[in-house]
């Protein structure tokens, strides 16, 4: 228990809040993109529950005694983000162009992700290819999203538009992460203190991006009945 | 040059997260300036938009005033006058003559009498200013006393509450508002009996119209005064827009109809 009190953790909070209170968009019936976020934020923070117990304590158990990498874990779900997130903005972009290319680029991102996963990564180092390109694509999603509210011929009410704090925090996170990724493995492998350090980064971003998405879901949105 | 490899990387990872930070803060930041000032067009172009149309309406009203003064004053000068000469001539011919024709004229007499008074009414409703003179309410009498004297329904008035006056614009504006009601009653009811009340209160001057007709159903009204462009329930509410005014029409088919004017009084604010 003593372990879980890290600093490191604490972005478990506004993502555990941001889960909770993304359930109004079942209660109130939002538009399907958001409840289908509520779900990822959901399966997000099993994941990083799941993630810290097999560091801290699932590695090893009476039946297995595993390394406490729990890299593979989010290589793995950076696979399943990179394809929610494209799904995501499959349903909320209205571009045919965007949308084409999308739903075309899905299967081999799917591949490549799964390629760099089983075959060019060992198991404790990062997807880093899988990360960073997963990376650019979410920021390319999120400034096409932008570009479709510039664009749009009736002006919408930006504090009342849960996707726009969603695609700010998203964008601002995926960005501004992407250098920190870059290295993270020549990190890892050279200077493990280092890497640990430049942690706080990621943690940083996570707790601004996991607060805006609560904030997105506190807001009482213009579809909303 | 493995501590000098690490510098330029961690001074290579902080300055980049940092410039992509601000990146990414700036492109939120022109978003949401952006737009903002689209914002603040829309808003500007909604407004000017809704002042055009005021300014229109009533400049339609005021012409439509004025014609109805020429109207009233032509009635009241020119046919008045011809029908009070008719009488006049009638009044020497009667004595002149007998039997059947002494009859005739005398009957005559009377209609031409009916018809200067007729007229008389006709264009003091018309008149704007004997309807700001006499004010809102009188003038509406008058007007119900003019329908009366059709027989073709009962019509029934009364008034609640301390009388005030609105302002004397408003009050044309109201006047001819209830004329359209009261009309449109006349013409398409079908109605034994019509029931106007005003009602007095501080915050607000209320007129009800109420008829026992066959009344419509609002929503078909109101689409059907879309597709075939019929202006008669649009120029009544934009009418009640013009005096800050709103207006309620509860009708259904069969069940006759009821409209409830409700005027803010400005004195009370």
């Amino acid at each position: 228990m003593q372990k879980l009190l890290s600093v490191h953790y604490i972005y478990l909070i506004p993502l555990l809040a941001a889960t909770l209170v993304s359930l109004r968009s079942f209660w109130h019936n939002w538009p399907r993109p958001f409840r289908q976020f509520s779900l990822f934020l959901f399966v997000t923070l099993s994941i990083e529950c799941l993630a810290i117990s097999w560091k801290l304590y699932l590695h090893k158990t009476a039946f297995w005694n595993f390394k406490p990498w729990n890299v593979w874990i989010y290589d793995a779900f950076v696979i399943i983000k990179l394809l929610f997130f494209m799904w995501f903005y499959y349903q909320i972009l209205s571009s045919a162009k965007i949308k084409n290319i999308i739903r075309k680029s899905m299967i081999p991102v799917f591949l490549l992700g799964v390629l760099e996963y089983i075959l060019i990564n060992a198991p404790h180092d990062t997807n880093t290819y899988t990360l960073v390109g997963g990376n650019l694509i979410i920021v390319f999603l999120c400034l096409s999203f932008f570009r479709q509210l510039l664009n749009d011929v009736t002006v919408k009410t930006l504090k009342n538009n849960p996707a726009l704090l969603i695609s700010i925090s998203t964008m601002i996170y995926h960005s501004a992460t992407t250098p920190f990724f870059i290295y993270m493995n020549l990190l890892n492998n050279k200077s493990p203190q280092l890497f640990v350090d430049f942690f706080s980064i990621n943690h940083v971003f996570n707790i601004i991006m996991y607060s805006l998405y609560l904030t997105s879901f506190l807001c009482k949105p213009s579809f909303q009945k | 040059m493995q501590t000098l490899i690490s510098e330029i990387n961690t001074l290579t990872i902080l300055t980049s997260t940092l410039l992509i930070f601000l990146f990414a803060c700036a492109v939120v930041y022109f978003l949401f300036l952006f737009q903002k000032k689209r914002y603040r067009h829309q808003q500007e172009v909604l407004e000017l938009r809704e002042a055009f149309n005021q300014t229109l309406l009533q400049s339609k009203l005021e012409i439509q005033e004025q014609t109805l003064d020429h109207i009233a004053k032509e009635l009241h000068a020119n046919f008045s006058h011809l029908v009070s000469l008719i009488n006049i001539n009638l009044a020497e011919i009667l004595p002149q003559s007998s039997g059947e024709t002494k009859d005739s004229i005398a009957e005559t007499k009377s209609l031409a009498k009916q018809l200067l008074s007729e007229l008389k009414a006709l264009s003091a409703s018309l008149n704007t200013d004997h309807i700001m003179h006499i004010g809102f309410v009188k003038a509406l009498e008058n007007e119900l006393a003019r329908l009366g004297k059709l027989k073709k329904c009962e019509i029934t008035f009364t008034k609640t509450g301390q009388e005030y006056r609105l302002r004397p614009e408003h009050e044309i504006i109201l006047f001819r508002l209830c004329q359209e009601v009261l009309n449109n009653i006349i013409k398409y009811a079908k109605a034994k009996s019509v029931t106007t009340v005003i009602n007095y209160t501080p915050a607000n001057f209320e007129v009800a119209i109420k008829d026992d007709g066959v009344g419509f159903d609002t929503e078909q009204a109101d689409r059907q005064s879309a597709e075939k462009e019929s202006t008669g329930l649009l120029n009544i509410k934009k009418r009640a827009r013009l005096i800050n005014a709103e207006i309620v029409i509860i009708s259904q088919p069969d069940k006759g109809t009821e409209v409830k004017i409700i005027v803010p009084n400005k004195s009370a604010e």
